[in-house]
């Protein structure tokens, strides 16, 4: 049941002016307030709380934007940007109704690819698949990077919110990829942050290919989960695609043996990523309803990509990680290494869903809910993430479903808790022990990503007063009339 | 045609899928339909698993069965390498990379587990099973 929390929004204007307002902006086709449409942007797949929304806007142009922003800050109206509605936060949820910006009907074009500094520029509402197929049918010698994510989800989202991709190993975070970007402030000020930042009123296509040495003002965008601005544009590192490819399958029979394993691996500098799941996860990825994990079967499994330029490259890096294997197992660790792409020919070919990236992992969203505990971690803290979560899995009756990663060659790593559930019966439980196993990670020093406004809230109690008081000013500063996403990061 | 029972750990399932492409394969159920043994398959570095062949149906168990009909037991990169064609599976016998225990004189026996689990194996390695959606959908 959706819910509407009481707070007027429409003190300063009546809801039929702005909806006028909104007509005169965007045409009558592209603004709707009817219940039947704003009803699937109410909610999201997690546990987080439905909000109706007030209006729907599809915009297709900055000047629409920079008009609409204008009229929202003089009359306090919030904004939520919205691309797909896939991230697993609860983020686009409109907590205090007003107005959502859908991006990705009309503003999903790929504006330009440069392939002599790669990068990519986008507009918000570029999807991974459709970025996947434009590099593939036009730049085959160039990629992107990819998450666990459907095919449909959205890149510059994805980058803003520090999301991790399958090259998280060798380059982390991908808003360390954002060359620049173009954002509307509240004052309705149309500014263009990195290289870019040349030039009065326009940038040339082939000037977003880097975001230093100025002071860096993009921080101001990122991870702030559209709270100080609209972001129109962004351009993104590209990679050159090495020609041998040979994704490894490592299996953990110990509870904790994935956890030397990664860091190792992440120091060595070898793979483009490990994706570590309970083994519990692959089986469901093949269709095990309620998979569990019996003795004798691995604790973890880990999907590796690794790419050379040539074989003999490839063969080396094949030895390098032979050899962590072996120094670990002498150590007494219970660590396997398989050629991946052949055990999934033999297993299931479902398997690669995990490999071949952007991939709808079908069994993962077949339930009507979905939601982590999504989280940077410390790396030497792993084991006790896994023991102490695996208890609390146990306790609850819930088969371990976590995801762990290396990331920027070691220097930290990704501690993800996953849990499908059927909205309308087990959500109480979930949530239950959704918040046992945050409260054990943020202990053990998790900092969650793309993190939903009641976890914003445990952690709010627990991060130092003088970045509440500068974090604070930032927003006030960026957005005094709190029109941007208001809620998140409990604002 | 041939019953093949839908497991749920890794091993067996590894099996299900190379076996059910081929079950409506008329030289596969020559082979498997009414050859009523027990065969103990155990891929290291993972557990031990009994094919049961029983009639018209196949089915799977998690253990090593008291007295199978059959005992073989090779590495799950050996496997793979036979799979792949880089490794004869008499010769990988011949080096120890696969034992076989109850293969005994028995041609027939011989005959039936080479079609049966090594051409199945390498069959999937080239052509992998693609009715991926299909295997389970009487579970869900």
């Amino acid at each position: 049941m959706t819910v509407i929390k009481q707070r007027n929004i429409f003190e300063k204007i009546s809801k039929d002016n702005v909806y006028s307002k909104l007509l005169e902006i965007f045409g009558s086709d592209y603004v709707t307030n009817k219940d039947v449409d704003l009803y699937p942007y109410s909610q999201d797949m997690t546990e987080n709380k439905p909000h109706m929304p007030d209006f729907i806007v599809i915009p297709e142009s900055k000047e629409q934007l920079i008009e609409l922003v204008k009229f929202c800050n003089e009359y306090s109206i919030p904004i939520v940007p919205y691309t797909t509605g896939n991230n697993v936060g609860g983020l686009t949820i409109p907590d205090y109704g007003g107005i959502v910006v859908d991006f990705g009907k009309k503003m999903n074009k790929i504006l330009h690819i440069d392939d002599n500094m790669m990068y990519a520029l986008l507009e918000p509402g570029v999807t991974f698949g459709q970025l996947k197929k434009h590099l593939e049918e036009n730049y085959p010698h160039l990629r992107y990077s990819y998450p666990n994510a459907p095919p449909y989800s959205g890149v510059v989202g994805n980058a803003l919110l520090s999301g991790m991709t399958n090259l998280g190993a060798k380059i982390g975070s991908m808003a360390d990829s954002i060359n620049g970007l173009e954002v509307i402030t509240v004052d309705g000020n149309l500014a263009r942050i990195g290289s870019c930042f040349y030039g009065k009123d326009k940038a040339e296509d082939d000037s977003w290919w880097c975001r230093y040495p100025m002071p860096d003002l993009l921080g101001l965008f990122l991870n702030f989960q559209g709270m100080t601005g609209l972001v129109t544009k962004c351009a993104v590192q590209l990679w050159l695609k090495e020609p041998i490819e040979k994704p490894q399958l490592v299996v953990f029979f110990g509870l904790t043996d994935l956890a030397p394993f990664l860091r190792e691996v992440g120091r060595a500098d070898i793979v483009n990523d490990v994706a570590a799941f309970s083994v519990e996860v692959a089986k469901m990825e093949v269709g095990i309803p309620e998979p569990v994990r019996y003795p004798g079967e691995p604790h973890y499994t880990a999907v590796m990509p690794m790419a050379a330029k040539t074989e003999n490259q490839m063969n080396a890096k094949l030895e390098i990680l032979s050899n962590i294997i072996e120094k670990l197992n002498k150590k007494g660790t219970d660590i396997h290494l398989i050629d991946y792409n052949e055990f999934a020919k033999i297993f299931n070919l479902k398997a690669l869903n995990i490999y071949n990236l952007p991939s709808q992992i079908l069994s993962l969203h077949e339930y009507s809910g979905l939601t982590w505990f999504g989280a940077y971690a410390p790396t030497h803290k792993f084991e006790e993430l896994i023991e102490k979560t695996d208890a609390i899995y146990r306790k609850h009756g819930v088969p371990p479903f976590n995801y762990l990663k290396i990331m920027k060659g070691g220097h930290y790593g990704i501690f993800r808790p996953i849990f499908r559930f059927k909205k309308f019966t087990d959500q109480d439980k979930i949530v239950k022990l959704l918040e046992e196993i945050a409260d054990v990670c943020i202990d053990l020093g998790c900092i969650p990503y793309k993190t939903p406004s009641w976890l914003t809230a445990k952690l709010r109690k627990k991060i130092n007063p003088g970045w509440i008081s500068l974090f604070e000013k930032i927003k006030h500063c960026m957005d005094p009339n709190n029109i941007f996403n208001p809620g998140r990061w409990n604002t | 045609m041939l019953n093949i029972e839908f497991p749920d750990d890794l091993i067996s399932l590894s099996l299900y899928n190379i076996f059910s492409s081929r079950k409506d394969e008329r030289k596969f159920i020559k082979h498997a339909k009414d050859w009523n043994k027990k065969i103990m398959l155990h891929i290291e570095p993972f557990y031990p698993v009994t094919v049961i062949f029983n009639g018209s149906n196949i089915r799977f168990e998690r253990k090593e069965y008291p007295e199978p009909d059959m005992k073989v037991k090779l590495h799950i990169n050996t496997m793979l390498d036979i799979a792949n064609d880089r490794l004869n599976p008499f010769f990988a016998i011949e080096e120890g990379k696969m034992i076989i225990e109850g293969l005994g004189e028995d041609s027939e026996k011989i005959m039936r587990f080479y079609n049966i689990f090594v051409v199945s194996m390498q069959m999937a390695a080239q052509e992998p099973n693609v009715n991926y959606y299909e295997i389970n959908k009487n579970t869900r």
